[in-house]
């Protein structure tokens, strides 16, 4: 589950909507860890693109980047 | 028989993909996935955290059924574009299920936000299955552009009310150089048997399922209406005659009374 601080900060890095002031800095991999113990399955996008699984470590988040962290769920 | 269902590049024995949307619970929707004999089974892709990912994948994974990723919830190209793009890399494949709706209310297809997701996701190096209207036209648009199968709607998604055009179904399979698969509101095993009759390659369907009192017991019924349905189409139904009977037993060696 997400337990990354709320913050409304501009030195935020917003994360499935929420912003939060821990992001900046971070890599996406340990974005990853933060918000889900399940590493398989799902997929991340900066910004509106599309990161590969080997980008996640080398890619350091920034304030006022978006980032969607997305799995598969029941659907259809 | 051996009569099987080709879907870009891919080959299947089951006519019928499914959808995992609705379930009480993972355990009814696995027994409801393992009647209904489906290879083929959509999902969803949703922000982490909501507490909804995760194990219909190990479910799916279990009964080896492959995964077609939707963009269920997209209202535009560019959220649909992006959504199979996350959908790719999330689960590693190149199939994706194209919706791009109007509205909340009816769930209808936006047919100019799909079309355009459609030749940008084509271009991308997807396997392309669109949800779209039960438009002649617009099928062959999206045949044209690419799509490795169309998949018009009998009725809108969830309203169980059969296929509300027949003719325009029809229509659209006769026309097709691809697989044409009824997707979204089949409400009974005969509204499937008919879409397999009126020449559809496939059957999609999810509610009538996983919201039917006896989800496995209606998957069951799903498979075996699609089955008896496709074998009714290939062997070929006789002419309905509107104004004349046609004699089924012998009309001579009657014997006579008196």
């Amino acid at each position: 589950m997400t337990q990354y601080d709320e913050s409304p900060a501009e030195h935020a890095v917003w994360v499935n909507g929420t912003a939060t002031s821990s992001g900046p800095g971070m890599s996406v991999a340990e974005l990853v860890k933060v918000v889900s113990d399940r590493q398989t399955g799902i997929a991340v996008a900066v910004n509106q693109s599309v990161l590969t699984r080997d980008e996640w470590a080398v890619t350091i988040l920034a304030a006022g980047d978006r980032v969607e962290i997305v799995g598969a769920v029941q659907g259809g | 028989m051996d009569d099987p269902f080709e879907l870009g590049g891919r080959t299947y024995s089951s006519r019928l993909i499914m959808g995992t949307g609705g379930s009480a619970n993972l355990e009814v929707m696995e027994e409801a996935l393992i009647a209904s004999g489906t290879q083929l089974t959509t999902v969803a892709m949703r922000r982490l955290g909501t507490g909804h990912e995760g194990s219909v994948l190990d479910v799916l994974k279990k009964h080896g059924i492959e995964i077609l990723p939707n963009t269920a919830g997209c209202h535009t190209a560019a959220e649909a574009v992006l959504t199979a793009r996350l959908a790719r890399e999330a689960l590693g494949t190149n199939l994706i299920k194209v919706e791009v709706v109007a509205d909340d209310h009816l769930l209808l297809p936006d047919p100019f936000e799909l079309l355009d997701a459609v030749e940008t996701l084509v271009a991308d190096g997807f396997i392309v299955l669109p949800y779209t209207n039960d438009d002649p036209i617009l099928a062959r648009r999206l045949e044209q552009a690419g799509c490795a199968a169309v998949m018009p709607l009998a009725a809108p998604i969830g309203s169980a009310l059969g296929i509300r055009n027949p003719h325009n179904i029809a229509l659209i399979a006769e026309a097709a150089n691809v697989p044409v698969i009824v997707d979204a509101g089949i409400g009974t095993a005969s509204d499937a048997a008919l879409a397999m009759e009126l020449g559809c390659a496939a059957v999609m369907l999810a509610t009538p399922v996983t919201r039917a009192e006896k989800p496995a017991l209606m998957a069951a019924a799903m498979r075996d209406a699609v089955s008896a349905g496709r074998n009714a189409r290939l062997a070929g139904r006789v002419p309905r005659r509107w104004h004349s009977a046609l004699a089924s037993s012998p009309t001579t060696g009657l014997p006579t009374s008196g």
